[in-house]
């Protein structure tokens, strides 16, 4: 994967005038097409045409992929008109190239006879007039949404080459007055599941790496302990509960383990522990403050902050445990690490004149890059593509959820539940469900 | 501990009670807080006494004043007097604050704490030159069900978990009650304000925690009668995002 990199003006402005030129030869779309430099800039023209049907489904299937598309920030979404278009339709490109579209999305829904519904789909290289295939489901009507992310990861994965993250789920906290929520909701937010309700905080959600648990912080013992969570059956079973604080726990890449912060020596210390429970291993020992464990994607590290030097700041040591090399030097508060999918990028907040904003530092320079201007973030984390970065912040007085690319140049609020929305974490890819 | 010092630290508790209505019982957490403050200053009040002889006087008028009454206010500048004692001229001022403290007992009718902290200010006489040892008098010399014990909050400055001189009276309190009754047990919890990463507040509400717990476990209470906890930045007891809310929130609670 080539790293993102900004355009500067010179070369926007040129990237444009080559456009515009072309434009005039009608080729504009495949030059963008072929154009690979400007990935952080270049944004996929696609049309999303109404499905066939929709008017009378419970999902307006369309809309939900295309909004998917421009989230990801690879994808304009381009205004179709009244068109009426299904996977069977033969598209006039011609209308379509001068409309500006790259591709184009037709599809259907159905509702069957046994009360589900059926969906089907196909994608169009308008430029070259090339079937790029299509698919079809029959799924309950719960399952609209999640067909239509699989469609957005199909688009998504057609066009750009790399794994769509639309059918991903996103754990995430709500507190409304003194109710506390667990949520399991879709990438965009949306069709929110409550995994757990308290009227004690909730705190750090992590998803294994298969997807299937989560373990988070529960203060409802009047003490913070770790549970970990079956999403799908609701069953959960309590994982440290030891004298002290309990908190912070990451799975390791292999699942097998939790690393985790642990004060029953005293202290905030880094603890190990096997998924099933039993003993904990410790793997440092500091007199300092020692927590928000993470695992390098190779399972071979862990990031993790400590105040060791005086003020928080990230370090990495062996997972194994021992010595610690600090990883951030800039600014007097770096916290919340998380290390993207390839290993390359560390997402982090760092507070800059008492504001607190998401950092992207590459691992291999040390390069920084401030990717908001909001100040009050928290608790970054990756989508499983590493094109994203979840995030929570305060939006008018509100906490709330954003998806911000890694150039930091598009980002988009989550819907959700009302309240306060927070501690977002990533899931992973998930195995195809229907 | 320097005379400047107490006197000033003398100073803002007498502020604080000017702008506090002191006519309830100390029984809600906030009063509790502003009797554990009135104790604290009729302590400091005694240590002033090692130094100005007045003092005496100056401790009872702390302890009174934090007992409640307008009068205790009164009393209160009684203290303030005996702190100039403290300070230098001695005699004099000394026996300002000593009327001070009168008027105080009188008014306020004394009650315990103000009673106990009197008796503070007397050792503080006694042990001129220690600036320590009649501060634990005064502790040793307040019944068990004393006023301190109602005081279960130890506050913090901002990302620090050093417990002000101020808050080891509350402490020590605690540790007294603990060493008294092997049966009970306390939970010491930490808290943050709203500033920063949960994570790292949790941690560092759980510094603060453990740092109660070492005073405490240097004062005899074994280990098996405490556990140290963090609730991080999440159960504040003020909202706000003024300095006076986030300082509130910056605490261990003792229960």
């Amino acid at each position: 994967m080539k790293p993102r990199r900004i355009l500067d003006l010179y070369k926007l402005l040129r990237l444009v005038l080559t456009g515009l030129m072309l434009l005039v030869t009608g080729s504009v779309h495949a030059q963008f097409k072929v154009d690979v430099t400007g990935v952080g800039m270049r944004q996929l023209p696609i049309a999303v045409a109404p499905f066939r049907g929709e008017d009378s489904s419970p999902q307006k299937l369309g809309t939900i992929v295309q909004a998917d598309l421009e989230r990801s920030g690879q994808f304009v979404g381009l205004p179709v008109g009244g068109v009426v278009l299904d996977e069977l339709s033969r598209p006039d490109f011609t209308n379509w190239r001068q409309k500006g579209a790259d591709s184009l999305l037709t599809g259907s829904v159905t509702r069957l006879i046994d009360g589900r519904f059926d969906v089907r789909f196909r994608l169009w290289d308008a430029v070259r007039g090339q079937d790029l295939g299509g698919e079809k489901y029959a799924v309950n009507q719960s399952d609209l949404r999640l067909v239509s992310h699989r469609i957005s990861d199909f688009v998504y994965e057609k066009l750009t080459g790399e794994k769509g993250v639309f059918s991903t789920r996103i754990a995430y906290v709500t507190r409304s007055g003194t109710r506390y929520q667990l949520w399991v909701a879709d990438a965009d937010g949306e069709n929110a599941q409550s995994a757990l309700s308290s009227a004690e905080p909730i705190i750090s959600p992590a998803w294994s790496p298969d997807g299937t648990q989560l373990a988070y912080v529960s203060f409802e013992s009047r003490k913070p302990v770790v549970y970990t969570h079956d999403v799908g059956s609701g069953k959960r079973r309590l994982l440290a509960n030891f004298r002290g604080s309990n908190s912070a726990p990451a799975w390791s890449p292999d699942g097998q383990s939790l690393v985790m912060t642990l004060s029953r020596d005293g202290g905030s210390q880094l603890f190990a522990l096997s998924a099933a429970g039993g003993e904990p291993r410790r793997l440092g020992q500091s007199g300092s403050i020692d927590t928000e464990p993470t695992y390098s994607p190779d399972g071979k590290e862990i990031y993790f902050v400590s105040d060791r030097g005086g003020s928080p700041q990230i370090y990495k040591m062996a997972a194994t445990g021992g010595t610690a090399d600090r990883v951030t030097f800039a600014g007097t508060y770096n916290i919340s690490p998380a290390i993207s999918p390839d290993g390359r990028s560390m997402a982090y907040i760092s507070r800059t004149n008492g504001a607190f904003r998401v950092s992207l530092m590459d691992l291999a320079s040390g390069g920084i890059t401030v990717l908001t201007e909001t100040t009050s973030d928290e608790s970054p984390s990756f989508s499983p593509n590493g094109r994203l970065i979840v995030y929570a912040t305060q939006l008018d007085g509100r906490e709330a959820l954003m998806t911000a690319t890694l150039d930091g140049r598009n980002k988009a609020k989550l819907n959700g539940q009302s309240g306060d929305i927070r501690e977002p974490h990533w899931g992973p890819f998930q195995k195809q469900q229907f | 501990m320097k005379p400047v010092l107490i006197a000033s630290l003398l100073v803002v508790f007498l502020t604080a009670c000017s702008s506090v209505k002191l006519d309830s019982a100390p029984v809600e957490d906030k009063s509790g807080n502003l009797v554990g403050k009135g104790v604290d200053a009729g302590g400091k009040g005694s240590a002033a006494g090692g130094a100005g002889g007045a003092a005496g006087a100056g401790g009872t008028a702390g302890g009174a004043a934090g007992a409640g009454g307008t009068a205790g206010g009164a009393a209160g500048a009684g203290g303030t007097a005996g702190m100039g004692g403290a300070a230098g001229t001695g005699g004099t001022a000394g026996g300002a604050a000593g009327a001070g403290g009168t008027a105080g007992g009188a008014a306020g009718a004394g009650g315990t704490a103000g009673g106990a902290a009197g008796a503070g200010g007397t050792a503080g006489a006694g042990a001129a030159a220690s600036a320590v040892a009649p501060f634990n008098t005064a502790i040793k010399q307040q019944p068990v069900q004393d006023l301190q014990i109602s005081s279960k909050v130890v506050y913090f400055d901002y990302d620090s978990s050093a417990i002000k001189p101020e808050f080891q009276v509350v402490v020590e309190a605690h540790a007294r009650v603990l060493r008294a009754d092997k049966t009970r047990r306390v939970a010491l919890e930490g808290h943050t304000d709203a500033t920063g990463g949960r994570e790292y507040n949790l941690a560092l509400g759980q510094k603060r925690a453990d740092a109660v717990r070492s005073a405490m476990s240097l004062l005899g209470v074994p280990d098996s009668q405490m556990e140290a906890v963090s609730f991080g930045m999440e159960k504040p007891a003020a909202q706000g995002s003024d300095e006076a809310s986030l300082a509130k929130n910056r605490r261990v609670e003792i229960n």
